[in-house]
């Protein structure tokens, strides 16, 4: 059996001890399709700690999107247990904000108005978030993300690196406690995705929320990150979680200093080692 | 306006003069008797000759069509609205739909003139069962195009499903009804001229059977005229409110 690093998860720095946020024991998942079914994730155990930045990483189609389904309550484990708070996950509870390498925008409305739209459904309507403030919040968070020019502009008129800051910022409006990230950068070229770093980080900063980030590119997860969990391939486990002692915020230029890339090396090495932790 | 944007412009309407003046040409050269194929001035001549019946009967045509194409959206788009929301109504019903339209609606006429009699009602019908089908279909693909993401998005906020189909499935499937109805529209038109021919005493289809019962083939083709023109404004004109209305969906 494979034991995770305890000393590692240890050095974690400024991470708040005591009841995890969100909490996977022994999860498994798996898919019924109409001809076969699969086992997306097999005995998972993780937990995400309040106020942290968690990246998980992993091969292609190992479950990672489906870890972030189980957190918001899309779909329940097959076996095992999903907890928020302490709580089994039976339903979407509406305290996560979501992004995805897409920004799937609604063409027809503005910045402002997309941004609005978590805060129109659900949980946030019944109960009545006031127009008037959720403007405001909009309003804050375009600055914060250097979008106040393109309030009024409609989707087609931004860039992809717009679009997905606007996307950002609907992720956090109704100011929820859990922030999960799909590949949010994946799609964007080099520089914007180091420009969407400095946002991501920002945006950390001002609403403090808890954040689970997918990603492939290990650079970007010790950037961002307090803590990185590696998955193996399918069905996903995770095999491996480091430390992220550097404070924050962190500069792009960190990237290159040796303490950092030994973080990158180390996870390369973790990710390319499916089988032997088996045994 | 720039050379090329003119030349776009002129293009259709330059095609059109050489159709016809080629057709002139050609009739007058081989010289094509009038039974067979009248020349455009022909034509022409039997328009003016005519104009006030013309006028009259397309008007009604034109009623007929507008009549049956209001039915047809108020039904393709509530049928669309049913297929595209729920799973199950859409395999309940697409196959009984699918079936229905594959019938070809001129044979219905027959079997509509025993039930309401000669006149109006059938062509109404007929314009409305003929044009319903894209428009249900266009508009339930619509429905379907709400992407993956944005569904989490949205009922990870615990949104109900009513809310989705609200806040974004209506709103992503108004530019395929647009897009559906310029070309239903001139499928009633042709519904509707389709029953006028095999069942009524009034409209352009009716004024076309009686004419060539009259060996008039200039009026014949008058009738033919008044139909293109009137296809042309109907498409166009549904083509411009869909323009208006979805600009958000263009580039
Ligand atoms: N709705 C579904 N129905 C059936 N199988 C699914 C479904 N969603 C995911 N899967 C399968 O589960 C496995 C894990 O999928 P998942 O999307 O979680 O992977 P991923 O790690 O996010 O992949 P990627 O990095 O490519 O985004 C894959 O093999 C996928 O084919
Ligand atoms: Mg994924």
């Amino acid at each position: 059996m494979f034991f995770m690093t305890a000393s590692t998860t240890e050095t974690a720095g400024e991470r708040v001890q005591g009841v995890p946020l969100a909490e996977f024991r022994d999860v498994s998942l798996r898919y019924d399709g109409s001809s076969e079914s699969t086992l997306a994730l097999e005995h998972l155990d993780l937990d995400v700690h309040p106020g942290e930045l968690l990246a998980v990483v992993g091969m292609s189609g190992c479950g990672k999107s489906s870890l972030l389904k189980l957190i918001s309550g899309l779909v329940l484990p097959t076996s095992g247990s999903v907890k928020i708070h302490g709580k089994s996950v039976t339903r979407p509870l509406g305290i996560v904000g979501m992004a995805f390498q897409k920004a799937s925008l609604l063409p027809w409305r503005t910045t402002l108005q997309n941004l609005l739209l978590p805060t129109e459904v659900g949980s946030a309507r019944r109960n009545g978030t006031r127009n008037g403030e959720a403007v405001a919040r909009a309003r804050d968070l375009l600055a914060t993300v250097g979008l106040t020019e393109a309030e009024n502009k409609l989707p087609k008129e931004l860039s992809g690196g717009m679009q997905q800051r606007v996307s950002l910022c609907r992720a956090v409006i109704h100011q929820p406690e859990l922030l999960l990230l799909d590949e949010p950068f994946g799609a964007l070229d080099a520089f914007t995705r180091e420009e969407l770093w400095g946002v991501l980080q920002r945006l950390r900063e001002e609403t403090g929320c808890t954040v689970v980030l997918i990603t492939h590119d290990l650079t970007e997860a010790v950037f961002l990150a307090d803590r990185v969990a590696v998955m193996s391939p399918r069905p996903g486990r995770i095999v491996y979680e480091a430390a992220v002692p550097f404070a924050r915020p962190r500069h792009l230029d960190q990237r290159y200093q040796t303490d950092f890339t030994a973080i990158t090396a180390d996870l390369r090495h973790h990710i390319s080692q499916p089988q032997e932790v088996l045994s | 306006m720039s050379r090329s944007r003119r030349r776009e412009r002129l293009a259709p309407l330059i095609t059109i003069l050489a159709f016809f003046a080629l057709w002139e040409f050609g009739t007058r050269l081989l010289d094509v008797p009038v039974f067979i194929l009248p020349k455009p001035t022909d034509i022409v001549a039997s328009m003016q000759r005519w104009w006030s019946p013309l006028q009259m009967h397309a008007l009604h045509t034109l009623m007929t069509t507008v009549a049956g194409f209001a039915i047809s959206i108020v039904l393709g788009s509530v049928l669309g609205l049913v297929v595209g929301y729920s799973k199950t109504a859409h395999q309940a019903l697409y196959p009984l739909l699918i079936g229905f339209n594959s019938v070809p609606k001129v044979a219905l006429v027959p079997i509509l003139i025993i039930w309401f009699g000669l006149g109006t009602i059938p062509a109404i019908i007929t314009a409305c069962l003929i044009s319903f089908f894209p428009i249900l279909v266009n508009v339930a693909t619509g429905l379907a195009t709400v992407p993956q993401e944005l569904e989490d998005v949205l009922r990870s906020l615990g949104a109900r499903k009513s809310e989705l189909f609200i806040k974004v499935g209506l709103p992503s499937s108004m530019p395929y009804f647009f897009a559906s109805l310029k070309v239903s529209v001139t499928l009633a038109f042709v519904g509707s001229i389709i029953s006028e021919t095999v069942a009524s005493n009034r409209g352009i289809g009716y004024l076309m059977i009686a004419a060539s019962g009259r060996f008039d083939v200039p009026l014949v083709f008058a009738g033919l005229f008044v139909i293109a023109v009137m296809g042309i404004l109907l498409y166009e004109g549904f083509a411009f409110l869909e323009r208006k209305l979805t600009a958000w969906a263009y580039r």
